[in-house]
């Protein structure tokens, strides 16, 4: 199934998997969600950490870049699963703030909408590694949301 | 050009590629003592949309980020590295994915604790995206490990052996 054909069904017969499984750049970096339907637990976005997300050899450390990519595609994935936009978001702009060295090692992201619009979508996304109360990055996004 | 130029770009152009670096195309260009020009070359991995192929905000915020944070690394006294502190990207179109990207970033000013840069990105003549980006410049202690870290590489690149 294509990426359209499951932005076209409506919210709750489509998952943030399986929208994450029809974007290339997505499948490229390893980005996975873990879903907990019918709980309380928010959409927890996951990217397990390998040599092809290693920054300066010299030290090994997660390239920003790639944390950064991480963050942009959970918080469009995270507007896809939770209004009925028909189409993948658009980045107007995104800031980062990288608080923390991030290791090569698991990123988790959280993303919260701050205001969901008929054209413009505010996110706000936090990854950390070991301690959610440590962040090694915080960012916020600005979307254009429209339909077609 | 400065010899710390000349030897980030040695080092950057000598070396085979890793890490993300080698997953998204990303190679330098050209440099100098306050400026990187690096290019990335798309693959159909990089699209972020399927139905139209635009390629993904991800790979563009990677390019920007290197190359702002490779002009303040060739903007410090020393050899060595400045790790970003924050980036903000405005993507004033979408990059397709077969085309190369070209991103300039230049050091605006430095401070005794700060690296302040900009840059953009193009795709041909068009400009796809524009950054601001803020970089730590390390104490000259930890430059001074950097450095003797760098030149360590250097001299094992000219004697052939393979770190």
């Amino acid at each position: 199934m294509s990426l359209n054909e499951i932005l076209d069904r409506p919210l709750g017969e489509r998952s943030a998997q399986t929208i994450l499984d029809q974007i290339p750049y997505a499948v490229m970096m390893g980005v996975l969600a873990e879903e907990n339907p019918g709980t309380y637990e928010p959409l927890r976005f996951v990217m397990h950490a390998s040599e092809l997300h290693m920054g300066n050899p010299t030290l090994p450390a997660m390239h920003g870049g790639a944390i950064s990519g991480f963050m942009e595609l959970a918080s469009a994935v995270h507007i896809l699963s939770f209004m009925e936009t028909a189409r993948y978001p658009k980045l107007i702009d995104f800031s980062i703030d990288y608080l923390r060295a991030a290791r090569l090692q698991t990123v988790y992201a959280l993303c919260e909408l701050m205001r969901e619009g008929r054209n413009l979508t505010a996110v706000q996304v936090k990854a950390w590694q070991d301690n959610p109360a440590k962040p090694v990055a915080i960012a916020r996004a600005q979307f254009l949301c429209a339909d077609r | 050009m400065s010899e710390a130029a000349k030897s980030h770009k040695k080092l950057m152009t000598g070396q085979k590629k890793q890490g993300h670096f080698s997953a998204l195309n990303i190679s330098l260009v050209d440099c100098g003592d306050d400026w990187a020009e690096m290019s990335l070359t798309p693959t159909a991995a990089l699209i972020g949309d399927p139905s139209t192929g635009a390629l993904h905000s991800g790979p563009i915020t990677t390019l920007l980020d290197s190359a702002l944070g490779i002009a303040a690394s060739l903007a410090l006294p020393r050899l060595g590295f400045a790790p970003t502190i924050d980036l903000r990207v405005d993507h004033l179109r979408m990059a397709n994915a077969q085309e190369p990207l070209i991103a300039r970033g230049e050091v605006v000013r430095i401070t005794r604790n700060v690296l302040f840069a900009k840059g953009s990105v193009r795709q041909g003549n068009i400009e796809i995206a524009h950054a601001v980006g803020n970089f730590v410049r390390l104490s000259d202690e930890v430059l001074a490990v950097t450095e003797a870290h760098i030149q360590q590489q250097l001299e094992a690149m000219d004697s052939g052996v393979e770190l």
